[in-house]
């Protein structure tokens, strides 16, 4: 998105968001009543930024990612909210304009889904179709989006591969999947995520299913690969340690909620919304010797038909009573800090100090 | 005297080819010559990537499977053939005891287990038929002691849970198999106490496992692990499918049990953290072989193997001012176990590699009374050392 000659033009479209949710939620109808799974979600994603949305089981994160990319099905439905996504897909003028996803028919969406927002998923071999090989299945999408020849796409594709870091690309692209070992497989994935060059890569738990030796090897690539694209990342994880690799923003989801967003380093240097400040104190660290986990107590929320309160509240250590009337708010307390909490935790320096006393 | 010794533990899976006449066509070697033991009170930790067999060791310490070769210690007894088929028992007792001259020609310097075979052997006026006979004579009973002493908390609770019984029915089982309890209302009354004592409600026992979270069933397996009063746990990968802030109940409740039963545990796992925050002792495992091996805090601090500092260089730390140490880290990926590389097996993909690694599989080098490594970084070294001496 650099070469427009006009200076002026090329940083101001930097600083617009490529996607803008506002407020959106994801519900699904069941027998028993209303699953809320996504509420009130709130965020921006720009260029070169990767967002990790980090959260338990059930805390409605990768739903919030599934609405995105219109791949949320009945029951499923969107109860509120805006997905902003800038793009010149449906423009008439050929210039970039705000597209609300969120009210977007089902059909458009494959117009969007893996040209301008590509996605990869936890298990590399359920996103793969065993019966074709993987050069198949990257020409397909690059033939379907870019409207290039197969040769074309075909040549594309083993750039692709070399760059992804598959040995032989020329060679491996004629092979079926079973072929490949799990880290190639993710590899492969990875590559047909990033074929029409995305605006945005949605990753959704790329590393859960791999070993630990395998899901650095990856870790890495992305990194890279986020760098050389340019594109903005959204990265979904349970796990802390991996969003502390890659992220730069993360948003911290419970219960359906997000309870905090920040840049990286103030949520792991000074979380404010108790959540967040207890779950960092529950991880074991591989770098320190620990003498103690803190454990939350209780277990986590059961989503259908929810009281309309604060998530954390039946596990939470510093609940006050306002805590018990009304859901706060995500709110903005710093630049760049949003918390959803009545009684946040100071800093990390106070909380020693009170728990000294 | 060792709650748990495992020594040159093999477990061999062999590979069938043919219709109709099977014919063996190779093995997969899961666990290869591992050794290790367990203290009461003390857990043992056994890490490594998948393939590298380390839940086939904990499946072969309570014989889930029939082990191909080692022998397994338990509280100072050989519980090696309890298990085995009686015709097999024989060929081991044979093998190994009444008819090998290192043992029947040495009197003096038997150890503990060794001599008690050795006294059976004596009494039965050394004729290995009457001394099989004598040691196969209250085999069940042992064998129903030994399923008693050594249990296992797998790893998803939902499917070691039978979906069909309460939580009620499922403790009272082996309280009552075992004659812990006397009659149902007493396993009952029992199984109460056992609820609260691991977090759970007393009135949860006429529930059925699909009615608790997963952090809840967990808990329900471990009591049905403790009800029996157990000397020793395996505990295979027992939270890897829970949410971090319940792993770090269910672990608290590990340390709090460990403390009142004084158990052992053999704590399998890939979460390095984890590990390292449970354990005294750790074992680095290896496509079936242990790399490395001894006190926790001097194999996170001073790894020396090349794979141990690979797995520690790729392990994410939950802090975004660390970067990771990328010069430890290794690429490709576990070869095949059924075709494993020659030599060290670790060489096709380390970075120290010598000539040596390409041709033998490294000794157990031990570099100080609580840390062995098998590398040849470290072996060659201590044949200077020696020579210099």
């Amino acid at each position: 998105m650099f070469f427009w000659t006009n200076e002026y033009e090329v940083i101001w479209l930097q600083e617009r968001p490529i996607l803008s949710v506002k407020n959106l939620s994801t519900h699904f109808r069941m027998v028993e009543g209303v699953v809320k799974a996504v509420q009130d979600v709130t965020f921006d994603l720009f260029r070169d930024e990767v967002l990790g949305i980090v959260g338990e089981t059930g805390s409605g994160k990768s739903v919030t990612v599934k609405t995105i990319a219109g791949m949320v099905d009945s029951p499923g439905f969107i109860a509120g909210g805006e997905v902003l996504f800038l793009t010149d897909e449906f423009s008439k003028s050929g210039e970039k304009e705000y597209v609300d996803l969120a009210k977007m028919p089902k059909d458009n969406f494959s117009r969007i889904r893996g040209k301008h927002i590509g996605m990869i998923f936890q298990d590399p071999m359920t996103s793969l179709d065993p019966m074709y090989t993987i050069g198949n299945q990257m020409i397909e999408t690059i033939v379907h989006h870019k409207k290039t020849t197969i040769e074309e796409a075909r040549e594309r594709s083993i750039k692709l591969l070399e760059q992804v870091g598959i040995p032989k690309p020329a060679e491996r692209i004629d092979d079926y999947p079973f072929q490949l070992s799990g880290g190639q497989r993710q590899r492969v994935v990875i590559a047909i995520a990033l074929s029409c060059d995305p605006d945005i890569l949605v990753a959704d738990e790329p590393s859960t299913a791999l070993d630990v030796t395998v899901q650095a090897q990856i870790l890495e690539l992305m990194k890279d690969l986020q760098e050389q694209f340019s594109s903005g990342m959204m990265f979904i994880t349970h796990d802390l340690a991996v969003i502390a690799e890659i992220a730069t923003k993360i948003s911290v989801m419970y219960g359906s909620y997000q309870m905090e967003m920040a840049p990286a380093k103030d949520i792991f240097e000074s979380p404010m919304n108790p959540y967040t400040f207890a779950l960092l104190e529950c991880i074991p660290r591989l770098d320190i010797k620990q003498d103690k986990l803190l454990p939350i107590p209780g277990q986590p929320p059961v989503m259908l038909n929810p009281p309309n309160l604060c998530p954390f509240l039946p596990r939470c250590s510093r609940s006050v009573d306002k805590c018990y009337k009304e859901l706060p708010s995500l709110e903005q307390i710093k630049e760049d800090h949003f918390i959803r909490c009545w009684n946040p935790v100071a800093s990390k320096i106070k909380l020693v100090k009170e728990a000294g006393e | 005297m060792k709650l748990l010794e495992v020594r040159n533990l093999k477990k061999y899976f062999p590979i069938k080819q043919g219709f109709l006449i099977e014919r063996v066509v190779g093995f997969v070697k899961a666990v290869d010559d591992v050794s290790f033991s367990v203290d009461r009170g003390k857990t043992i930790g056994i890490v490594g990537e998948s393939g590298c067999g380390k839940t086939t060791i904990g499946k072969a310490i309570i014989r889930l499977h029939e082990i191909t070769d080692g022998e397994i210690l338990i509280d100072g007894e050989d519980t090696t053939f309890y298990f085995m088929r009686r015709k097999r028992a024989a060929e081991y007792l044979k093998s190994r005891y009444f008819e090998n001259e290192a043992f029947t020609g040495r009197a003096n310097g038997l150890e503990p287990f060794e001599k008690k075979i050795n006294d059976v052997y004596l009494n039965a006026g050394k004729s290995s038929s009457r001394a099989m006979s004598a040691l196969f004579e209250n085999l069940d009973e042992k064998r129903r002691y030994l399923r008693r002493k050594a249990q296992i908390v797998f790893q998803d609770p939902m499917s070691s849970l039978n979906p069909r019984m309460t939580v009620g029915q499922m403790l009272t089982e082996p309280l009552l198999f075992h004659k812990i309890a006397k009659d149902l209302d007493e396993a009952i009354e029992m199984v109460r106490e056992l609820l609260v004592q691991v977090g759970l409600k007393a009135y949860h026992v006429d529930r059925y496992p699909h009615q608790f979270s997963g952090g809840q069933r967990q808990r329900i397996a471990v009591a049905r692990a403790i009800s029996v009063n157990p000397d020793l746990i395996v505990l295979d990968e027992p939270t890897s499918a829970l949410d971090v802030s319940v792993q770090a109940q269910i672990v608290t409740l590990f340390d709090k049990l460990q403390q009142q039963l004084n158990a052992g545990y053999v704590f399998i796992s890939h979460n390095l953290a984890l590990v390292r925050f449970i354990c005294q002792t750790v074992s680095v495992m290896y496509l079936g072989r242990i790399v490395e091996q001894g006190e926790s805090e001097a194999i996170f601090s001073n790894p020396l193997h090349p794979y141990t500092k690979a797995l520690l260089a790729a392990a994410p730390i939950p802090d975004p001012n660390k970067k990771r140490n990328r010069k430890d880290l290794i690429g490709g990926q576990v070869p095949s176990p059924i075709n494993r590389p020659t030599g060290c097996f670790f060489h096709p993909r380390c970075k120290y590699r010598m000539d040596i690694c390409t041709r033998e599989y490294p000794p157990m080098f031990k570099v100080d009374e609580k840390h062995l490594v098998a590398c040849h970084l470290y072996s060659t070294s201590q044949e200077q050392g020696g020579e210099k001496k």
